[in-house]
């Protein structure tokens, strides 16, 4: 498989958040409590969990909009903590981004061709080249060049995750980072923008990383699944064996959640303890006294949990 | 098998806003029945008109929205011609849970204090005590703890307020509830946690309740009956489970073949377009601008429902 385009290694990363009631201050809330990754060229890595698992948060990091509290990101090799801000800037190019919630994160007063066009900007490329190049991307992404003259705010919902998307290939990335990128569209758009990341992947040799809850969406593009709880990786596979058999409790959860009778609860708390312990079937004494370890199952399938650890 | 008893019933109905000076009509010419005891589905993308049906069945329509032909709820006509009244009916025997469950909690009452203000309106002879235990059983039916009863909303989990905000609406003790988007925005287990509770309750308290959602996994788990909307109107309606896995009108086939199936790579159904805008719907057959099988009737004319195999379904393909 060669090396990894990009590797995340033990990352750790926190949130100031205000003490909240009657006390004055602020704490310290772990979002991210060791994550490993590895992401190799031309492959799509899923990663899957519920709300406040960390997804967004290790999508953030990698960006650079939050600083890593302990761990490192390696792009191609190179540490992003330790870049000077030239290059980090340069890197920062070959990374895209495809953000949560599109009318959020795009100018709703600007034009959709200067909005596609704005990541070019640095570049200093000439007016003509941009031009070209973002005709190039809106044919790509089957957006009608008369679109290019209207404002975002006028756009719907999967038109607009759609110029999202072009304004993240637009200077060529090796890497694409999508944060949720169906979840506030109906099932056909959905289906639509799907297609176009699929085919986007083929055509321009792209590397995924894509964030969802929905692992039924993430099953559709991805080649491996990781999957999240309380700021951990517990298991990581490729997509079809995560699917065919899970490992972890949790796991089997998200594939069968109308399976579930009883009520569970991730726990979020400030212990490196299992999330799932207050539930979980197997669970045991030392779950409750101590951190799960990472289990290697098989040469390229990860779990974290106690049980596979004997 | 409860007997088919008819609850709700619309005729003929329509419903509109006002807007620009004209009205732009989001349903029109709606014939649903709702069965007593039965859960129904409305099914549908965003913007085809599910939630103004659930708003005009709940009597929940805002002032500037007009109406044409009829809604029947409980033998009582609600909604007939223009004229809309759903006293006596509204609150009490039809209730909604909105989609935000934020939006229908007071931030500054501790769940308790809201659940008793709803008891007391709605059985104004009861006692301190009996209000109080009223309220706990309706938080045990929910399965929400008796701790809940001093919390404020913002104490609660994302889960947690939607059984809250279901337990608001079960204290008029209704024969209806419409339910909106109940899961939306919820993680998976969540979903159908929340669903699950709401068959129950439907099961124990003999419920009707009317099912508002996009996510078609959640509408086969829970529901009896399915109705499709699409453009404002119903373009297949049956029992759910027939619709669900041998669709009928091309648009709910294409729409189950646009969902992701788990280890399956087969690419998705690209429905071309987008659904019509409400005051701007096509001619003819409303989706035959993205129907793969439209053919020349389907521009010109619009199909009427039509009974095939006990199910109704609007398009031309099942006509001789």
């Amino acid at each position: 498989m060669g090396s990894p385009l990009l590797r995340v290694e033990d990352l750790h990363a926190f949130y100031t958040v205000p003490l909240g009631g009657a006390g004055f201050g602020y704490r310290r809330v772990w979002a991210l409590r060791g994550v490993n990754l590895d992401v190799f060229p031309g492959t799509t890595l899923g990663i899957v969990g519920g709300s406040g698992s960390g997804k967004t948060t290790l999508i953030r990091t990698v960006l650079g909009f939050l600083k890593p509290a302990k761990g490192r990101i390696l792009f191609r090799g190179m540490d992003l903590s330790k870049l000077g801000s030239k290059r980090r800037r340069e890197v920062a190019r070959e990374i895209g981004y495809v953000p949560q919630e599109p009318s959020q994160s795009i100018n709703p007063k600007m034009a959709v061709k200067d909005s596609i066009a704005e990541p070019l900007r640095p570049l200093r490329l000439s007016e003509e080249d941009i031009e070209k190049r973002v005709g190039v991307v809106m044919e790509m992404l089957d957006l009608d060049l008369s679109i290019g003259r209207m404002l975002a705010r006028e756009l719907s919902g999967g038109m607009l995750q759609r110029v999202a998307i072009a304004r993240a290939i637009i200077s060529k990335p090796k890497l694409v980072l999508l944060d949720e990128p169906t979840s506030f569209l109906d099932i056909s758009t959905q289906a639509q923008i799907l297609n176009i990341l699929r085919d986007l992947k083929e055509e321009l040799g792209l590397t995924y990383v894509i964030v969802s809850h929905d692992i039924d969406v993430v099953s559709y593009i991805s080649d491996r699944i990781a999957v999240m709880v309380s700021g951990r990786v517990i298991e990581e596979g490729a997509a079809e064996d995560v699917l065919r058999e899970p490992l972890h409790p949790y796991t089997s959860i998200l594939l069968n959640p109308e399976g579930v009778t009883k009520e569970i609860s991730i726990v979020n708390s400030e212990t490196d303890l299992c999330p799932i312990r207050s539930w979980c079937p197997w669970k045991a004494e030392k779950c409750l006294s101590k951190p799960p370890p990472v289990v290697a199952v098989s040469k390229e399938r990860t779990v974290l949990c106690w049980y596979f650890a004997d | 098998m409860v007997a088919l008893v008819l609850i709700a019933k619309s005729e003929g109905l329509g419903v509109g806003y006002e807007h620009d000076g004209g009205v732009a009509w989001v349903v029109e010419n709606l014939d649903l029945a709702v069965e007593h005891g039965l859960v129904t589905c409305l099914i549908g993308e965003s913007g085809c008109g599910k939630s103004t049906i659930g708003n005009a069945m709940a009597g929940l329509l805002p002032p500037y929205a007009r109406t044409y032909g009829k809604l029947v709820i409980s033998s009582r006509t609600v909604i007939d011609g223009g004229k809309i009244d759903f006293t006596g009916i509204r609150g009490k025997v039809v209730v909604r849970i909105a989609q935000d469950p934020a939006s229908a909690l007071n931030p500054y009452l501790t769940i308790g204090e809201q659940l008793s203000i709803a008891v007391k309106t709605h059985f104004p002879g009861l006692s301190e005590q009996d209000t109080k235990s009223k309220v706990l059983e309706l938080l045990s039916d929910v399965m929400l703890g008796e701790d809940v009863y001093e919390r404020y909303p913002h104490q609660l989990s994302g889960g947690m307020k939607r059984r809250a905000a279901i337990a608001l609406a079960l204290a008029p003790e209704p024969k209806i509830i419409v339910a909106d988007e109940p899961t939306s925005a919820l993680d998976a287990y969540l979903k159908y946690a929340v669903a699950s509770l709401l068959k129950k309750l439907q099961k124990e308290w003999e419920l009707t309740l009317v099912f508002i959602t996009h996510d078609v996994s959640v509408a086969r788990y829970v529901c009896d009956k399915v109705a499709v909307v699409y453009a404002g109107r119903i373009v297949e309606e049956g029992a759910a489970l027939g619709c669900l896995t041998s669709p009928l009108h091309p648009y709910l086939e294409q729409l189950l073949k646009a969902l992701p199936r788990r280890l399956s790579k087969d690419r998705l159904a690209d429905i071309p377009g987008m659904p019509p805008r409400p005051g701007a719907y096509p001619t003819g057959c409303k989706f035959h601008p993205r129907c793969p099988y439209a053919f020349e009737k389907c521009w010109k004319e619009e199909p009427p429902l039509t009974e095939v195999g006990g199910r109704s379904v609007r398009c031309w393909r099942y006509h001789g």
